[in-house]
């Protein structure tokens, strides 16, 4: 399924250029690509982020405690 | 119903379990299914699950408004539904399952797409990925 959208000549342009930069056929791979590089890269830091607060904790630990407080909600 | 987005099915997607999101927030685990370009799903339920494990582990307030936006803004979030509901009883009955693990495993069934986690609950049921 295809839909419209507005975008200002501003934006056109620049959607131009960086569909050149990017060397993809069409806009939507564009959009795709840019929302996508963004979601990586913001993203690529959140791996393990919050090991600080297990140091004492395995990883298998959590998982147990987990599992068990869905097995007691029954 | 199955949620679409622009022509496509949530088939498409996968489907990862809170273990698997909280594998990768703390140990880094599992991501070549994460860091990737490829489209995710997530059962709201499993919003609720990983943040209320991170209120109890203490967390702090900023850290966890963190990893969930991230989660959030990574997932197109599906929504339990009447039909989902009713699936899961049936399914948490039949095949004795936890009420919570069989509504996160029938938003992923109903949508058609395959359920990644961690949890050995969910071992023997179709359309499932255990990943170690």
């Amino acid at each position: 399924m295809v839909t419209t959208i507005q975008v200002d000549e501003k934006t056109l342009l620049l959607l131009k250029k960086l569909k050149e930069e990017l060397n993809v056929s069409s806009y939507d791979e564009t959009i795709n690509k840019i929302v996508l590089q963004r979601t990586k890269e913001k993203f690529k830091s959140m791996g393990g982020s919050l090991k600080k607060y297990y140091k004492n904790k395995s990883l298998k630990e959590v998982l147990d405690e987990l599992q068990k407080e869905r097995r007691e909600s029954g | 119903m199955n949620y679409k987005k622009r022509g496509e099915r949530v088939g498409d997607f996968k489907f990862l379990d809170s273990s698997v999101w909280i594998a990768f927030i703390i140990e880094n685990k599992n991501k070549e299914i994460i860091e990737t370009e490829e489209p995710l799903a997530l059962c709201s339920l499993s919003l609720f699950e990983i943040k209320r494990k991170l209120i109890n582990d203490k967390v702090k307030k900023e850290d966890i408004e963190r990893s969930i936006s991230f989660i959030k803004n990574r997932s197109m979030v599906i929504n339990v539904d009447e039909k989902i509901a009713e699936k899961a009883a049936e399914i948490s009955v039949e095949r004795k399952v936890p009420s919570l693990d069989a509504l996160i495993y029938c938003t992923s069934l109903q949508n058609e797409g395959i359920l990644f986690t961690r949890d050995n609950d969910f071992r023997g049921l179709p359309l499932v990925n255990i990943l170690s």
